[in-house]
């Protein structure tokens, strides 16, 4: 904060942040907009050789989506594995983050950092393991499986995600007893 | 390294944009050979927890891991 302050007071000018930031957001926003015009317009339009610079609407491509696959069935499958994965990992992350900002104890860090390392894997590395898994509670071809796997992935972004430093999101808050108590003890644990 | 692909090459032409993740997936569960594609994770995950590693010893110095 106290940085972008003083590189505004010096006279950065700040319209050439916005030119370069309003590139970027036109840089990642087009692959979307080409695909929403390739999808309002007939089919015929799509695999013409030339380039059509005034394409003629039509929704018959999400008129199909709709009437020739089970989207809204789709729609479901997706709510209910993100919405029961988010129960799952609040229910375990928000004790686990509590403890790990909280109290100091042996291998508090190393905890913490393993949950978040589980994040460095390439989920393929354990697709094998866990086809096998659902395999054997028989979960294959359920949502069931899905929510768990999603939750099994999201936890350490869950539990370890939001502010690196629990212990410095706290003093921010925190009164000066407090603060000063949560230093000694954070030195404490560094030190070990 | 999996998603993108799976969704624009599958890993064509000759496996000239194939990934470690996507060779699992395919020697696995295209072919069915689980036990090779279980010694390729096994080899993926070593690699990956040697780089990173070498990665947390480099960045993180605070004691951390």
């Amino acid at each position: 904060m106290a940085q972008t302050r003083t590189r505004r007071r010096k006279g950065e000018r700040l319209w050439l942040r916005y030119v370069v930031l309003a590139a970027w957001a036109a840089f990642c926003l087009a692959p979307i907009l080409w695909f929403l015009s390739i999808g309002l317009r007939p089919r015929t339009e799509i695999i013409a050789p030339q380039p059509i610079y005034l394409p003629t609407f039509s929704l018959a491509a999400w008129e199909m989506i709709w009437r020739d696959w089970p989207m809204a069935h789709y729609l479901r499958n997706s709510l209910v594995a993100i919405a029961g994965s988010v129960l799952i990992d609040l229910a375990l992350a928000i004790p686990a983050a509590y403890s790990l900002a909280r109290y100091d104890y042996r291998g508090r860090e190393d905890i913490g950092f393993y949950i978040l390392s589980t994040r460095m894997m390439a989920p393929a590395i354990v697709a094998i393991p866990i086809f096998f898994l659902f395999r054997n509670l028989g979960l294959l071809d359920t949502v069931w499986a899905l929510m768990l796997a999603y939750a099994a992935i999201n936890l350490s972004l869950v539990t370890c995600g939001p502010g690196q430093d629990h212990d410095d999101a706290h003093d921010r808050r925190a009164g000066g007893a407090d603060r000063r108590r949560d230093r000694h003890r954070r030195r404490g644990g560094q030190r070990r | 390294m999996f998603a993108s692909v799976f969704i624009i090459t599958q890993g064509t032409p000759g496996g000239a944009t194939e990934t470690i993740s996507y060779f699992i997936y395919r020697i696995g569960f295209r072919t069915f050979n689980f036990g090779y594609a279980s010694a390729a994770s096994v080899a993926m995950l070593a690699i990956t927890v040697l780089v990173a590693q070498l990665f947390v010893k480099r960045f993180f110095r605070s004691g951390r891991a």
